[in-house]
């Protein structure tokens, strides 16, 4: 047997344009909490779905327990006990606890019909090993965003999962219960053998619970299986990003400290905001900060719009204005919206770069009778995906081609 | 030397283009008769209506969605201009106009409702096609529309080009160069696809929805009455039976020709040529089929076998669609 129950050799992926991963490495020791560290766009994703039997490598070998495997599906990685928590929760939330620990392995009584209390008994057994106090029957969505997760983790361990894969584990959860979390993940590593793969973009969390380090850097290691007890946080940095860590002084300064653009004032929201107050002044940067859920981007999708404000006022350029729709915001206010969910609220996946990127312009530049050429729009948007280095296989605003549609 | 093979060889119009040929060749040499000046001018005249029945339905799926009431649609608003120009004796440009503006109205009735609710269009247009189909065979007591202005009848049965062709195809024909100016070249057709691509970035984008998918149902009518009028002309009557029973004849040359041609059934990618030669293709195949002596009912459960096998198509071609793009 061999000491690592799970490497990757030299893996190799590309994707049309891009190359994801360029002979990346990866070794898993048995028994031992493994940090997969990256920028966005480094190949994490692509790795873990090597991993979890999503994707197939293009060459390269994988190796589970010591013995060369191939993973064609999700379900062939399940059956070697890979179990992946996502940052997306993959609870049934109108089921109970109970079922959904159960889910894939539901008691039957002797007709045939489902045991509901042979349900809460097994899955009391699992919720009992990782010390959580919930009962079975609860309905998931009754959950806190913390005890969802745990489930999800008691749910993979009912799999007999050996290799848990934790996606941005903590994202969403307050400094207490990220602390509780380790210390559950501690305890399964060393009661139940689980080896674990730690993806976070915290690095206190890594040196705080992790053994090994792997860093991916444009699809290709930094580093592979490091032992966390070489490695400080400016080395690391210096892996993750290539260069030292640079604390970037705000070069900006604002002239008019008092320039306010935009301001709510005592904001109360029919998603539940209530006063809610906020300044921006020209040329200024604010972070809105907060825990997943605590309603940063339901408060922005209020403000452009999308979702009602109910009382208090919106100040643009101070004028009190009411703003009801995300065109409204755009065309009259200019206020645009950039999501955090790129794939589902931020990009039209089957389309291509320049209807991507000149979404919002087409009203701006069409002639008479709405006339808009691709042609037209490259000139317009052009100088952009340049400036922002965006990797495109389509050459632009030279001869386009005449593409039927 | 490095020759560079045109893109469009690789595109999905390109193979229905090439199927089109083969099969006008395989009947022409297997059949008597498909080559026949009479042959060809029914053939035409059969095409132009089943382009116009698979554009409107394009327009919906562009949304993602269906539109089951496209058929009640269409013989309400012939049955309406049958009214218009029997009983009232409104002249036909004017009755035409009505017309349209009949079936563009019933599509948006179509869509607000569909927007509104939340439902999905495909309940709605079931709803939908009941009540126009039952509301209309109320109003006329289901009897027909037989006295039209002459006028209006000759334009069916006119020939052009040496009398092979029917006018209704250039009507068709040039309906289809209107909508791909409008999707490819202006700036609301690039909408109405952003909208039907991916609702909720293209209304964080700027671009209002809801309203893009009430132009679609209405345009849906607008083509619908259109087909209506095309048929109306062709047989010389406004019959309440002329798209079967709640107008659900309609409905197989109406997803066949867009599915066939390339459009996307999870909605944002449309083929307007696609769907003219798709509307061809199955054209062709039926006429064939019958000239081979080639009973009704199996051509209708041929028809259904390429309902399908588009369908899959359509699925893989969504896969690969995707695919491309996942990259992180």
């Amino acid at each position: 047997m061999s000491e690592f129950c799970l490497e990757i050799s030299s893996a190799n992926k590309s994707f049309p344009g891009v190359k994801a991963l360029d002979q990346a490495s990866f070794r898993l020791r048995k028994g031992s909490i493994h940090a997969l560290l990256g920028e966005n766009g480094a190949g994490k994703s692509t790795l873990i779905k090597i991993i979890t039997g999503v994707h197939k490598q293009d060459s390269g070998k994988l190796f589970i327990n010591g013995k060369e495997e191939t993973l064609n599906n999700p379900n062939d990685a399940t059956k070697f006990g890979i179990s992946v928590v996502h940052q997306e929760r993959n609870l049934i939330r109108r089921f109970s606890v109970g079922e959904n620990l159960m889910l894939n392995n539901l008691p039957k009584t002797a007709l045939g019909l489902i045991d509901y209390d042979e349900i809460t008994i097994k899955s009391k057994k699992w919720l009992e090993m990782m010390d959580l106090d919930i009962d079975p029957k609860t309905v998931v969505s009754e959950l806190t965003v913390a005890k969802m997760q745990l489930c999800e983790i008691a749910k993979a361990l009912s799999l007999r999962a050996k290799i848990l894969l934790l996606d941005e584990p903590t994202s969403s959860l307050s400094p207490q219960e990220s602390e509780n979390l380790f210390a559950l993940l501690k305890k399964i590593v060393r009661d139940e053998g689980v080896s674990i793969v730690f993806v976070s973009h915290k690095l206190e969390e890594v040196f705080n619970i992790c053994d090994d380090v792997t860093v991916l850097r444009d699809g290709e290691n930094a580093c592979t299986s490091e032992d966390i007890k070489n490695l400080d946080r400016q080395k690391l940095v210096r892996l993750m990003i290539g260069r030292d860590e640079q604390i970037v002084k705000s070069a900006r300064k604002i002239e008019n400290a008092k320039d306010i653009i935009l301001a709510l004032k005592n904001v109360k929201t029919e998603l539940g905001h209530k006063n809610i107050d906020l300044e921006l002044n020209r040329s200024e940067i604010i972070g809105l900060y907060g825990l997943v859920g605590a309603g940063r981007t339901e408060l922005m999708k209020c403000l452009i719009g999308q979702d009602k404000i109910t009382d208090g006022d919106v100040i643009v350029n101070g004028k009190k204005v009411t703003i009801n729709s995300p065109k409204t915001a755009l065309e009259k206010f200019k206020i645009g919206y950039i999501s955090e969910d790129r794939k589902k609220e931020g990009l039209i996946l089957i389309h291509n770069v320049l209807d991507n990127t000149s979404i919002t312009v087409w009203s701006q530049i069409r002639k008479a009778f709405g006339f808009v050429t691709d042609g037209m729009i490259a000139n317009k948007v052009d100088s952009y995906i340049r400036q922002l280095e965006v990797k495109t296989t389509i050459k632009l605003s030279v001869n386009f081609k005449f593409i039927w549609r | 030397m490095n020759k560079k093979i045109p893109n469009f060889i690789f595109t999905n119009q390109f193979g229905l283009l090439c199927l089109v040929l083969i099969f006008i060749v395989i009947f022409s040499t297997v059949t008597d008769g498909f080559t026949s000046r009479f042959n060809i001018f029914a053939l035409s005249r059969v095409i132009a209506i089943d382009i116009m029945i698979g554009l409107a339905m394009m327009v919906v799926i562009l949304t993602g969605g269906l539109n089951l009431a496209l058929g009640a649609i269409g013989v309400c608003a012939a049955m309406f201009g049958g009214w218009c120009m029997e009983v009232l004796e409104i002249p036909i440009i004017p009755s035409i106009l009505l017309m349209l503006g009949m079936g563009s109205f019933l599509g948006w009735i179509n869509g607000f409702i569909t927007v509104k609710t939340g439902v999905h269009s495909f309940i709605v247009t079931l709803a939908t096609m009941s009540i126009y189909f039952g509301f209309m065979t109320m109003l006329t007591e289901a009897e027909a529309f037989r006295r039209l202005p002459e006028l209006f009848t000759d334009f069916g049965s006119a020939k052009l080009f040496n009398k092979y062709i029917s006018p209704l195809l250039l009507v068709s024909v040039a309906t289809c160069f209107v909508l791909f100016y409008v999707f490819r070249f202006t700036d609301i057709g690039r909408k109405l696809i952003a909208a039907g691509a991916n609702p909720e970035a293209a209304e964080l984008s700027g671009i209002s929805v809801n309203t893009m998918f009430i132009y679609c149902h209405i345009l849906s009518g607008f083509l619908g009455a259109l087909a209506a009028i095309l048929l109306t002309t062709r047989i010389g009557a406004a019959i309440p039976s002329m798209a079967g029973q709640l107008g659900m004849d309609w409905l197989l040359p109406a997803f066949l020709a867009p599915v066939i041609g390339g459009t996307l059934l999870s909605g944002g990618k449309l083929s307007v040529f696609g769907t003219m030669l798709g509307a061809v293709l199955v054209t062709l195949l039926t006429n064939g089929l019958y000239l081979l002596d080639v009973g009704e009912f199996w051509i209708r459960f041929f028809l259904g076998i390429i309902l399908l096998m588009a369908v899959l198509l359509d699925r893989t071609r969504e896969y690969f669609t995707l695919r491309k793009v996942i990259v992180s």
